[in-house]
């Protein structure tokens, strides 16, 4: 109710400004030029050039291509008297435009225009000719792979949509563009296969993005937020990627990618908890090794959340399931550690923690030192000074050594984050502490939605179809089916008979 | 908002509120990795205790604790008294019980380790010869861990198919069934040295006779539950062609060990209570002390037969051993109660009925390989 109330004022005050400021543009010169130093607020940058036949062009020095204006602007504009008309059809640029209202041409100025003003017409002609500052496009660093292409996405969504389209030379790609932030209005566009896509899916993505109100959307990853399921989880529901290889993969299993301007990671859904255990070389190896790395990277996020919890409730409660070899050794390292298992445990957690966060900060020369000095020089010390034990050192490392397998970085720091939880859980009651915040963690993914299709598909609900290409990877031949989860209208890649003709 | 905020509280009231558990942390326990059972003059438990002791400047990492009680739980109270950590037997691997105790019945004791939910079912149970108290405390050289040798000599013992396997959980199951009855292996120290004797033959649960660790390999060529390991054999050498006859021994000695067999029991007559019995044995020969021309069809075909019959006169004498002691290991009870119909057996009615029945055995020996010297 509290909060129902405050959204309903706030839309009304909104829709009262947007009435006030469709101003229509000034016919005369001198009026519409203060009325654009006041909207700009007398900005240093703002350019205003006047040309002795009645002709004012106004720009953002910072926005547009001097080459372009004076190749395909001035050089057009001829002297003597002009309509707005004439001018349209004068201007060489491809992008021209010509608006009533002073707000749209604010806008598009912004955008990179330059505004052509006559005197004695209530309106204004905008060419495009801004530049696009961007840098070249490099080779993907979070999600490098030796096989497949080698190509990242930048922070030009001009750029980033062209990557796409040059894969899929197809007419049904659909791309809808928003502009989303009321400070910053940056381009938002949702791309999907027309024909694959479920229409509904669309819909609800098209809704909840045009729904966000927001100050301003800087990164795709803070969009992700706000379009997910549900924010308060601690599991991402959305997949991203820089890898424009894999935003065409969803593409044609009948995803939807939503692209932002000014970010390099692109946004999936619907998606599955499994696809973020899943990598694009997966597909390009053979499916016996894509197979075993998947199970591995499944065994070792299970190493990286459950191993030290173990240890901790084993040490703790449950010394009748340590195996007698291995009793003396541990108890020989136990028995000079001050602490109980639960406070070690955390202490060389909250280091290796340490370590990684520094590590990531630092520049890189700096940060090998860095490992240096913390793993070894700091690790050694800490066992010869009775400070952990070194079986517990051996577990955590490894458990870190495994959270970095996922292949995903968002989903690796939340298995990061859920070891201390279950740590405690182990330290207070054991093995059954262990279970109830497992149990905890399955019901937790068990509801989660993904663009609200289940988020443990293809495992709940079983679709056993779709467990062909999940924790396992068949051989390409039984891929042939598009998953369930995106809905996609048509389920068929191909027809293994007709491909499988190899002749 | 404020529902999420009193859910949110109300975990954090429940963890801290209920405490942790009891914590049993590795190093402040008492971990005994074997237990002695005697029984003294007055008729009280004697129990000797090996720890594991963890401590890396300790010269030995084992200590022996010895306490006397009525019971055996009673005899741990009071060893906790001598101790300096708190005495857990979830690490227990062997309890050894000395003869006396067995004769008594060891239900008792069985009954209690089977009842304490950290001690595992897999702990091997052992009768000792003489007292366990003094077979745990004898002084040895070569090892630091007398309940590591303990346990390593039957733990490799029952691997490699040489005794039948005797845990917790098997004997509780040969006591508990109607007409079959537990075996344990035997055990005997001196000089140092522990060794395997043979088995105790029980009746219910009290022993009444030993049987060597030959008969318990044809103990284990009946019971189908275990896979039989290898054998010395001795038979007489007439009518095999011999090389140097003169100087070599006047018997015929074979080792063979068991590739595949398998065992049948079943009930002929139920009236006069028969029942065949039928080994099928699938060996290879391993050693012979003559020099036998084993290329040879007919001697192999021979030594066959010989083996067969050796073997057959073995196991019939072992049958009427046990069925002179009253023991029946091999579970002839357990196929007569499901060949007859309401037969309502129980333990005490079988052991009235099987001295008197009778088994017929039939032993079916084959020799697939001879090696690899052809």
């Amino acid at each position: 109710m509290f909060f129902k109330k405050k959204k309903a004022d706030s839309l009304n005050s909104m829709n009262q400004e947007n009435i006030e400021e469709r101003e229509m543009i000034p016919a005369d010169t001198e009026d519409f030029i203060n009325e654009m130093k006041k909207r700009l607020h007398n900005s240093a940058d703002l350019n205003i050039k006047d040309r002795p036949n009645g002709i004012t062009l106004i720009f953002l020095d910072s926005l547009i291509d001097n080459k372009m204006l004076h190749g395909d602007i001035l050089a057009c504009l001829h002297d003597g008297k002009v309509s707005p008309d004439q001018i349209l059809k004068d201007i060489n640029v491809s992008n021209v435009a010509k608006y009533p209202f002073i707000v749209e041409a604010v806008d598009t100025m912004l955008k990179g225009a330059v505004l052509i003003h006559t005197s004695g017409h209530p309106c204004i002609v905008s060419a495009s000719i801004g530049t696009q500052e961007h840098r070249s496009l490099t080779r993907p660093e979070n999600e490098s792979q030796v096989l497949g292409p080698q190509i990242a996405f930048n922070e030009s969504l001009a750029t980033n949509i062209s990557l796409i389209r040059r894969y899929l030379t197809n007419p049904n790609v659909c791309n809808e563009s928003f502009s989303l932030g009321k400070q910053t209005n940056s381009g938002v566009s949702i791309l999907y296969m027309k024909g694959i896509a479920d229409e509904e899916m669309v819909d609800r993505l098209r809704e909840r993005i045009k729904n966000i109100k927001v100050d301003s959307v800087l990164d795709s990853s803070t969009l992700v937020q706000l379009i997910e399921d549900n924010s308060y989880a601690i599991f991402p529901q959305m997949l991203m990627t820089e890898r424009p290889d894999r935003a065409c993969s969803w593409l044609l299993n009948g995803k939807m990618i939503v692209l932002v301007d000014g970010s390099v990671q692109v946004i999936g859904c619907p998606q599955t908890f499994i696809e973020f255990f899943q990598s694009m070389e997966d597909e390009s190896v053979r499916w016996q090794i894509a197979t075993f790395l998947r199970l591995m990277r499944i065994f070792s996020m299970i190493v990286s959340i459950f191993f030290t919890a173990i240890y901790v409730a084993a040490l703790t409660f449950h010394y009748e399931i340590i195996p007698q070899t291995l009793l003396v050794p541990l108890g020989e390292s136990r028995s000079r550690v001050p602490f109980p298992p639960i406070i070690e445990a955390l202490l060389l957690e909250a280091m290796i923690e340490l370590l990684r966060e520094a590590g990531a900060r630092l520049p890189t020369k700096v940060g090998q030192t860095m490992g240096i000095v913390g793993g070894i020089v700091v690790g050694t010390a800490a066992v010869e000074a009775g400070f952990t034990s070194n079986i517990l050192i051996i577990i955590i490392a490894v458990s870190a050594l495994a959270s970095f397998t996922t292949p995903n970085y968002m989903m690796g720091n939340v298995i990061r984050v859920l070891r201390f939880p279950l740590i405690i859980l182990a330290g207070l009651w054991g093995f059954y502490g262990l279970m109830i915040g497992f149990c905890f963690l399955l019901i937790h993914l068990i509801r989660q939605t993904s663009l609200g299709t289940p988020f443990l598909a293809p495992f709940y609900p079983p679709r056993f179809a779709d467990w062909r290409d999940s924790i396992i990877r068949l051989p390409i031949g039984f891929t042939n089916l598009r998953p369930l989860q995106a809905r996609p209208k048509d389920r068929f890649k191909y027809r293994i008979r007709k491909s499988n003709k190899k002749e | 908002m404020w529902k999420i905020v009193i859910k949110l509280i109300a975990i954090i009231l429940v963890v801290l509120l209920s405490a942790c558990a009891d914590p049993k942390t590795l190093e402040r326990m008492g971990l005994v990795t074997t237990v002695g059972y005697d029984v003294t003059e007055d008729g009280e438990v004697l129990a000797t205790m090996v720890l594991l002791h963890i401590d890396p400047e300790a010269p030995q990492n084992s200590a022996i604790l010895t306490a006397k009680a009525s019971t055996s739980k009673g005899a741990r109270i009071k060893a906790d008294l001598k101790s300096p950590k708190k005495l857990q037997s979830g690490q227990l691997r062997v309890a050894l019980l000395s003869e006396e105790v067995v004769k008594l019945g060891l239900i008792n004791l069985a009954d209690t380790l089977a009842r304490d939910p950290s001690i595992s079912d897999l702990t091997y149970l052992a009768v000792v010869e003489g007292s366990a108290n003094s077979l745990i405390n004898q002084k040895n050289t070569h090892f630091t861990d007398i309940s590591q040798l303990i346990y390593k000599e039957l733990d490799q013992n029952i691997k490699g198919e040489t005794i039948p396997s005797s845990t917790l959980q098997e004997t509780m199951h040969d006591y508990y069934a109607d007409g079959i009855d537990p075996v344990l292996p035997t055990i005997k120290g001196g000089n140092g040295e522990i060794k395997i004797t043979g088995m105790a033959l029980m009746n219910t649960d009290r022993m009444v006779g030993k049987i060597n660790s030959t008969e318990a390999f044809f103990l284990k060529l009946i019971n189908d539950r275990y896979e039989a390991g290898s054998v010395e054999l001795i038979i007489s050498k007439d009518g095999f062609t011999i090389v140097n006859q003169a100087q070599s021994p006047r018997e015929l000695a074979v080792v063979i060990d068991t590739i595949n067999s398998k065992s049948d029991i079943k009930l002929k007559s139920k009236e006069n209570l028969e029942f065949t019995l039928k080994i099928k044995l699938k060996t290879r020969l391993l050693e012979i002390n003559q020099t036998l021309d084993i290329k040879n069809p007919n001697n192999l075909k021979l030594l066959e037969e010989k083996l067969a019959e050796k073997i057959k006169t073995d196991v019939e004498a072992l049958i009427a051993k046990a069925q002179e002691a009253g023991s029946d290991p091999f579970g002839f009870g357990e196929v007569y109660r499901k060949s007859v119909r309401k037969s309502n057996l129980t333990t005490e009615k079988w052991h009235k009925m099987y001295p008197e029945s009778k088994v017929n055995v039939d032993i079916d020996f084959e020799i697939l390989r001879t090696g690899v010297v052809e």
